[in-house]
């Protein structure tokens, strides 16, 4: 890595515009939120989706949606603008698609917008009302322009975002909706907890694959607990229309902000008081151990964690010194999370990384290299002095609370044991 | 209304990465939004290509767009150049910089005066008309013109008459067969070595060998101009016809025996034709002797459609209809499958990693294709 590291600090970054480019990039790049919003949607049954942009677009969104018809009838169709499109817009043309999709027999359409009709300033938002008003189909728009952000992590919120559009208010019910999954036995404790009420909630898990049928109930649910960072936009727009309250559960890997935010659940459910959850104990043993052994240490995060500064929050309250971030994009309601890690005096480089192979030489001016002191990256390996918490497109397994805390903290413990794999031969 | 059911046809920009990145000590700079390149790439990891040109995005910002600010891809180049990443630089246009006005020649044109030791060839191809045919056309076209520079030289460490070949590319299934196989005729049948191969697996100083071939083979109408440009100005003759077939490629060889002034290579000829022969014989008999159920369709208008279909009809008895053999890109045979189905186009659906596979032009293409449609005839499960 012979170039110069370009970042700023992470008190300068107020918007997605903030967030530089690390390298003049000759890289290939990253996806484009396109890609993840028609995976997201993939996922989602009875969903159809409209890209609108250009051939670019529309090609190679056949490596998501290989075949034009889902499994359960949804549309995968695509709106290439023609010249005479990107200058006078294409409204009409969009209408008409639309409608024909409405034909061929899709209910719900997510209208997904890129680059060029962004461009233009085209009014998808708009267009999607207008066609909502007189057909039995409905359409969302989503605003996937690139060119607005450096990363991908939009195509998951804003799909969900999109999915909200499909609800209707309708009277609260007895539903508690877990929006990212709950799988984990931390998850299952959750759910029995729930169940302990005065009133006998329903609990709806929503994941990656659900049907919008499932979905669309939760206009009716009383209380929604975000467990995956994705939800949370959905979560905080559900609570602005329908007036539904909600706790991010992923909020915190500390202890006090996981029991903090099941207190709020207690409250609202009228719950039974929280039980001990199984993985508590040993996240308070091993939170210990790893302040002790880690306390003082400097780390990098080079890898895209869709909670980095939730992340990076819980290892400034360690005592630990972030040297770099890679930020994928950054929203104004994560402003509270970049306040928190400035609080402890942390004011790391950040910047969107754009070399993945990136050297120990490449930090080098980031102060990561404070004598006396452990290094460690999250991220791809780059040195062999340096510890390596492996991280790429996933890196903690979908758990919640305390549990992918102690997950977290028994990575950070093994950082500094050098474990025989063969021992127990 | 611009409305596809199913994949949209490929643009300009993509006729230009698929015909540029084939030289694989390129880097082929997009400046525009990321997304596109990784795509791309991912087309070029799944052509069986085991090298290909360093794919780059710049990737821009709204500041950019609203200021008209290139420094991304001025500092992209700037670094390219400077770790010594590539032997050529091909800029490449994208959508939202030719909706703003982005001038890429002119910065192309300041670029290689900044670093006048590589070349840096700015296309135009990427706007919201080009189509893949014109994309090629383009990157054919832009590559001759550069090496009829003045003072362009070009390279010369060839040891025997060579050839170049415009026209093949990842778009066509067995792309890199059929080069080998034109590379295996011109070497047995007429002693010749290929200078630059625009399309398949190339290096930049195969390119740059191109002034100096004796004859240029164009398989395809998108490097027509391009040959034009090199005979016009160099008086190297070209030779637009695809080998297809078994008659195909005997006119072949034979206009070739014209342009070069000599025959091929007799003991070559009559083998390759023995072999030929037989298979095309063999064919023949089985598609008559079952003739209701001897139909082909084959997607397309192109050399490589009209090549297969007119073998199948004109020379081993196929009646061209839908039902029987369906030969077409991936996505079509999977909508719309034949009784027996053979890709002879990429698709996002086409994962090729085997560059030996057995060709369609040439001798041993017209075996191969024999070969293919013998199995169909003569197998008890479609009687």
């Amino acid at each position: 890595m012979n170039q110069q590291l370009k970042a700023c600090r992470l008190s300068e970054i107020e918007s997605n515009q903030g967030i530089p480019f690390s390298h003049a990039v000759p890289a290939v790049g990253h996806h484009c939120p396109m890609h993840t919003a028609l995976a997201t949607l993939q996922g989602v049954s009875r969903v159809s989706t409209l890209v609108v942009g250009m051939p670019e677009c529309g090609f190679y969104s056949r490596y998501v949606m290989e075949t034009p018809k889902g499994p359960n009838g949804e549309l995968h169709y695509t709106y290439v603008l023609d010249a005479n499109e990107v200058v006078f817009g294409c409204r009409e043309g969009l209408l008409k698609a639309l409608e024909e999709m409405e034909r061929d027999g899709a209910d719900a359409i997510a209208v997904i917008m890129t680059c060029v009709p962004a461009l233009i300033g085209e009014d998808i938002q708009e267009i999607t009302e207008s066609f909502g008003a007189g057909h039995r189909a409905r359409a969302a728009a989503m605003d996937l322009a690139h060119y607005k952000r450096n990363g991908y992590e939009a195509g998951y919120y804003e799909s969900y975002l999109a999915l909200a559009e499909f609800c209707d208010a309708s009277k609260k019910e007895n539903v508690v909706f877990l929006l990212g999954g709950a799988q984990s036995q931390e998850g299952k404790e959750l759910c029995g907890w729930l169940r302990t009420g005065s009133s006998s909630y329903d609990i709806v898990i929503m994941e990656d694959d659900f049907e919008l049928s499932q979905f669309t109930k939760i206009s009716s649910s009383c209380f929604n607990i975000v467990t995956n960072i994705h939800f949370l936009p959905l979560a905080k727009r559900l609570e602005a229309i329908y007036n539904i309250p909600y706790v991010f559960l992923g909020e915190s890997y500390g202890r006090d902000g996981i029991e903090e935010a099941y207190k709020k659940i207690g409250t609202s459910l009228l719950l039974r008081e929280t039980p001990v959850f199984s993985h508590l104990q040993e996240t308070a043993k091993l939170e210990a151990r790893v302040r002790e052994r880690l306390e003082g240490s400097r780390f990098l995060l080079t890898a895209n964690i869709p909670d980095a500064l939730i992340l990076t929050e819980y290892l400034c309250s360690l005592s630990m010194t972030p040297c770099f971030l890679h930020l994928e994009e950054y929203q104004q309601w994560m402003k509270e999370w970049k306040k928190k890690i400035l609080s402890y005096g942390s004011n790391p480089l950040t910047a969107f990384l754009v070399e993945d192979s990136m050297t120990e030489d490449g930090f080098k001016k980031l102060g990561f290299e404070k004598p006396g002191s452990y290094r460690f990256v999250i991220g791809k390996e780059i040195g062999e002095e340096i510890g390596c918490l492996k991280a790429g497109r996933s890196f903690l397994p979908p758990l919640i609370g305390y549990e992918r805390t102690a997950a977290l903290l028994k990575l950070l413990d093994g950082l500094l044991r050098k474990e025989d794999p063969y021992a127990a031969l | 209304m611009p409305l596809y059911k199913n994949v949209p046809e490929p643009s300009g920009r993509m006729g230009l990465i698929w015909s540029l990145a084939a030289i694989y000590d390129s880097a082929v700079i997009e400046y525009g939004s990321m997304g596109h390149m990784l795509y791309a790439q991912k087309w070029m990891n799944q052509t069986g290509l085991i090298k290909y040109g360093e794919l780059i995005s710049t990737h821009l910002s709204e500041k950019d767009i609203a200021l008209g600010i290139t420094r991304r891809l001025e500092e992209c180049v700037e670094e390219v150049v400077k770790l010594g990443r590539a032997k050529s630089i091909f800029l490449i246009p994208s959508s939202v910089p030719e909706m703003i006005g982005t001038d890429l020649e002119s910065i192309g044109e300041e670029l290689s005066a900044t670093y006048p030791g590589i070349p840096i060839i700015s296309f135009k191809a990427g706007n919201f008309k080009a189509s893949r045919e014109q994309g090629m056309e383009e990157a054919y076209e832009k590559l001759v013109r550069y090496l009829l520079k003045k003072d362009n030289e070009g390279i010369d460490t060839l040891k025997k008459d060579s050839f170049n070949v415009f026209g093949i590319s990842c778009d066509w299934s067995r792309f890199q067969a059929d080069t080998a196989e034109i590379c295996r005729m011109m070497k047995n049948g007429f002693n010749m070595e290929p200078a630059a191969i625009l399309g398949s697996s190339c290096s930049m100083d195969q390119v740059c060998q191109m002034t100096k071939a004796r004859i240029t083979l164009v398989i395809r109408k998108e490097g027509l101009k391009a040959a034009k440009l090199l005979y016009k100005q160099n008086g190297i003759p070209y030779l637009y016809l695809a080998p297809y077939g078994f008659d195909g490629t005997l006119q072949w060889i034979k206009e070739l025996e014209t342009l070069l002034g000599k025959n091929a290579e007799q003991s070559f000829l009559i083998k390759e034709q023995e072999e030929a022969a037989h298979a095309k014989h063999i064919c023949q008999l089985y598609t008559r002797l079952h003739k209701e159920r001897a139909n082909i369709w084959i997607r397309g208008e192109d050399e490589l459609a009209k090549g297969i279909s007119t073998f199948a009809t004109d020379e081993i008895g196929f009646t061209f209809a839908e039902g029987g053999i369906h030969m077409s890109d991936g996505v079509e045979l999977r909508d719309n499958p034949g009784a027996f189905s053979i890709e002879i186009r990429r698709s996002i659906l086409s994962q090729s990693i085997n560059p030996y596979e057995l060709p369609f032009m040439g001798f041993r293409g017209a075996l191969n294709l024999c070969g293919l449609w013998h199995q169909y005839i003569t197998d008890r499960e479609f009687q």
